[in-house]
């Protein structure tokens, strides 16, 4: 990185504070802080869903991963992960903005009663830390300027609480739009360059059909568990957030639908260049003799113009940052218009105690964030561990009151989650599956008790819903 | 905030009508451009199809990606200019 790339970093970051700063102005009441007056069009919807989704995990993950996948990342990975998602953009979406226009917690509250959304808000609350990202920074710190990563990850926290505590979701939502432009265009552009210098698709085929030509398969370079548990958790998405966040903030209900569905594209597009780059690091280094993600971030950066090295690594760190903002202020909301609201007797915040509350608690997100990020040997074993633990317990009881219109009891949905929870920390901790030397995630075997255990509850206690009927909710 | 929440039967008209999926329309459009790259981009992959992994797929994120933030910037310029203002108030 030359001194002029460095200038370039800088001023972009600046720029981004200054447009979190323009929008503190407007941003005084909770409607325009947390939902951004329910206006996002459909073009800031497709660039926060795409930059919220795709930060440091997805793309310098997704590389790391890669030069292990190989071709299977593309056809198992990708395409399985967007498939199974388009339920969530075809008919859960549109059902977001019209029926759960709080929260997650909210929803909860309203099908299951106080403890599940109790419950439901802490585990939120918990994936909102967002560590896989944390550790993505360092990766691209050390590859980028052979910083120390911790420092690097400390400054990209600060910016990502900056954003968010200065200009709620529009802010967000704007410096997403931005992210997602400079990080998309950044990575892709420099793709053909290195994709060439490799002799193409013949050249990595020869490179890689003696150390490892599994890679080169459609499906051999992912164990069958390992690949079960990748297209599961890819129904990760249904119960996340940030997403809820986007779809309850757009300006209707088509939004959020076809803004997703254009995603899927992008999505497709832009993981058959971060899958590739990943195979190609392979092809550089076969041992794998140093870190994956920081021989990506160090190789494009070689291979990039001055001035272009500079904006691909403001797109790497904004997709970060992106990602981390979004967490922060769904996490900060939830704690200050959920959880302390439940415990206050459901007496509402004022508006400014809200958006303090929630500035605090962005602040304490990245503290633990940064303690606890490093603790895992690649990123995606961090996103993994968080999006695995949270889904074993929400993603019954949240699609069931989505897409369900029936009877739904208090017992359904905490027996649904409290399985969940304990399944999950059984076969975590205690009593470890794994199949040809294949470690089973908890998942697979906590998912399906949960729903057991969800029709099970359904029998016991009143019909919340149609107590809600009655009561013309 | 707390006290937005509808159940499904008392969704308005336009509502219901804003959940149907158009498959003969802009939705079915979208699912099939997705259906349509990854047949393509798998063909190329197995089939060492240079162009298609190195230039078509980059290409076509780029695309999107640029008409997309051009699209926004014409609304925040029409927003700006007082245009998308007098649409929403008259739509509303």
């Amino acid at each position: 990185m030359t001194i002029i790339d460095n200038v370039v970093v800088v001023v972009c970051f600046i720029g981004i504070l200054l447009v979190g700063y323009y929008f503190s102005k407007t941003s005084q009441d909770m409607d325009s802080f947390y939902k951004a007056n329910r206006a996002l069009p459909w073009s800031l919807v497709v660039g926060t869903l795409m930059a919220s989704w795709y930060g440091g995990a997805g793309v310098v993950g997704t590389v790391g991963y890669s030069t292990t996948m190989g071709f299977a990342g593309f056809f198992i990975w990708s395409i399985g992960a967007h498939a199974v998602r388009f339920p969530l953009a075809l008919w859960v979406a549109p059902r977001i903005s019209v029926k759960a226009k709080g929260t997650i917690p909210d929803l909860l509250r309203v099908n299951y009663g106080k403890f599940a959304a109790v419950l439901g808000a802490v585990v939120i609350v918990i994936s909102c830390l967002s560590i896989g990202e944390i550790a993505a920074v360092g990766y691209v710190g050390e590859g980028a300027w052979h910083a120390n990563k911790i420092l690097v990850a400390a400054i990209v926290v600060a910016l990502s609480i900056g954003v968010t505590c200065l200009g709620g979701l529009m802010g967000v939502a704007v410096t997403d739009m931005i992210f997602f432009f400079l990080m998309v265009t950044c990575v892709s552009a420099a793709f053909p360059k290195l994709f060439f210098s490799v002799g193409g698709l013949d050249g990595i085929k020869a490179a890689l059909s003696g150390p490892a030509p599994e890679m080169l398969t459609a499906f051999g370079g992912i164990p069958i568990p390992q690949a079960a548990i990748l297209i599961i958790l890819c129904i990760n998405l249904y119960k996340d957030p940030t997403f809820y966040q986007r779809f309850a903030a757009a300006n209707s209900p088509k939004t959020g639908k076809r803004a997703m569905l254009l995603c899927f594209s992008i999505w497709l597009s832009f993981d058959v260049v971060t899958i590739m780059t990943g195979t190609i690091i392979r092809v550089r280094d076969t041992a794998l003799a140093v870190q994956p993600e920081v021989t990506y971030v160090a190789t494009v950066v070689e291979y990039l113009p001055v001035v272009a090295k500079g904006l691909f690594i403001v797109g790497i760190l904004g997709a970060i940052i992106s990602t981390l903002d979004s967490y922060y202020l769904i996490g900060g909301e939830i704690i200050s218009n959920d959880i302390i609201y439940m415990l206050r007797g459901d007496r509402k915040l004022k508006d400014k105690v809200s958006i303090t509350i929630t500035r605090i608690a962005a602040v304490i997100f990245g503290i633990i964030g940064l303690f606890t990020a490093f603790r895992f040997d690649r990123v995606y074993d961090a996103y993994l561990f968080l999006s695995s633990i949270s889904m074993t317990l929400l993603f019954v009881p949240i699609i069931a009151a989505l897409m369900y219109d029936g009877k739904k009891t208090t017992v359904a949905g905490v027996a649904s989650m409290v399985v969940g929870g304990v399944i999950w920390i059984l076969f975590q901790y205690v009593c470890p599956v794994s199949i040809s030397g294949v470690a089973i995630d908890p998942v697979l075997i906590g998912l399906p008790l949960s729903f057991v255990a969800f029709l099970i509850g359904n029998r016991f206690g009143k019909d919340l819903n149609a107590e809600r009927r009655l009561k013309g909710l | 905030m707390k006290d937005s929440k509808k159940d499904m039967s008392e969704l308005t008209e336009q509502e219901k009508s804003e959940l149907k999926v158009e498959w003969l329309g802009v939705d079915g459009a979208l699912v099939l451009l997705y259906i349509a790259l990854a047949c393509i981009y798998g063909y190329g992959m197995l089939n060492s199809i240079d162009f298609i992994i190195g230039i078509m797929a980059p290409g076509i994120a780029i695309l999107i990606t640029v008409g997309v933030f051009l699209k926004y910037c014409t609304e925040v310029f029409s927003f700006a200019t007082g245009k998308k203002g007098g649409d929403k108030s008259k739509k509303e």
